[in-house]
């Protein structure tokens, strides 16, 4: 199976070459064009969650991403030494409530959750990974 | 992130337009500095801003702050903020969020002008 991989220190000047590499693998990876652009829109709100939270000024580390494909599933794993976080544990925003009550923030996990087939998380020996696949029929 | 035009802002009568101008809407910086214009726009007497979202085609959530933001400074004026020529990945967005239920949102900027009194 071809797995594509990049590893960058986990700092906002590199989001830019970040999204460009989940763009590229994408591509390589022949994703549907029906699938394409939510699991691109959900890598980008995971990937800016690490660079942005993962770490403290003080702690800084890298941000993994593997991306490959198997039949009809695409897989992204991505990979922190940050302060652990289970974003399928992250409770659901409610997005009935009105302007003036609405949260400014919380969209982002709600987002991935929607555009993906399943989200999976665990931590081990010090390490978050964050597991994203899309699915689709053969009849895309 | 990017050095490019962010936006350009144009007056149609009662209603500022403000066209989002960057392909890419995932610059965290990027974010803050629309955040703070559409809210220093309410913040200077506009009571209508439509923002046109047509060249954009990636968007990230972090701007769904910027305008959650600007959206609670229009309700505290008693203005209003829309949105119109939404790309499909960003009505997507939209959606899922429920900003489509906060907003306005118009297919073309005509319509939007149209219905704003803009045109």
């Amino acid at each position: 199976m071809n797995v594509l991989s990049l590893e960058k220190e986990a700092h906002r000047d590199n989001l830019e070459a970040l999204f460009s590499f989940v763009e590229q693998a994408l591509t390589t990876l022949n994703a549907p064009a029906s699938k394409r652009d939510g699991m691109m829109m959900a890598l980008d709100e995971a990937l800016t969650n690490v660079v942005l939270y993962a770490y403290t000024d003080d702690h800084r580390g890298t941000v993994l991403i593997h991306m490959s494909r198997a039949d009809n599933t695409l897989t992204a794993e991505i990979v922190d030494r940050g302060k652990p976080f289970d974003p399928t544990a992250h409770p659901t925003p409610d997005i009935s409530l009105p302007i003036e009550q609405r949260p400014i923030g919380g969209l982002g996990i709600h987002l991935i959750r929607n555009l993906v087939t399943s989200l999976r998380y665990y931590r081990k020996e010090g390490e978050n990974h964050l597991i994203l696949t899309t699915s689709w029929k053969d009849t895309l | 992130m990017s050095d490019a035009v962010l936006f350009i802002d144009e007056s149609r009568q009662d209603v500022k337009l403000v066209h989002i101008m960057a392909q890419r809407l995932l610059d965290p910086q990027q974010a803050e500095t629309l955040a703070r214009h559409l809210v220093g726009l309410f913040d200077s007497g506009i009571l209508c801003v439509l923002v046109e979202m047509g060249s954009v085609q990636r968007l990230s959530s972090i701007f769904f702050r910027s305008f959650i933001m600007a959206g609670k400074k229009a309700g505290e004026k008693k203005a209003k903020l829309a949105f119109c020529n939404l790309p499909p990945t960003v009505q997507e967005g939209f959606t899922i969020t429920g900003l489509t239920d906060l907003f306005p949102i118009y297919k073309n900027e005509n319509e939007a002008l149209v219905k704003l009194g803009g045109k």
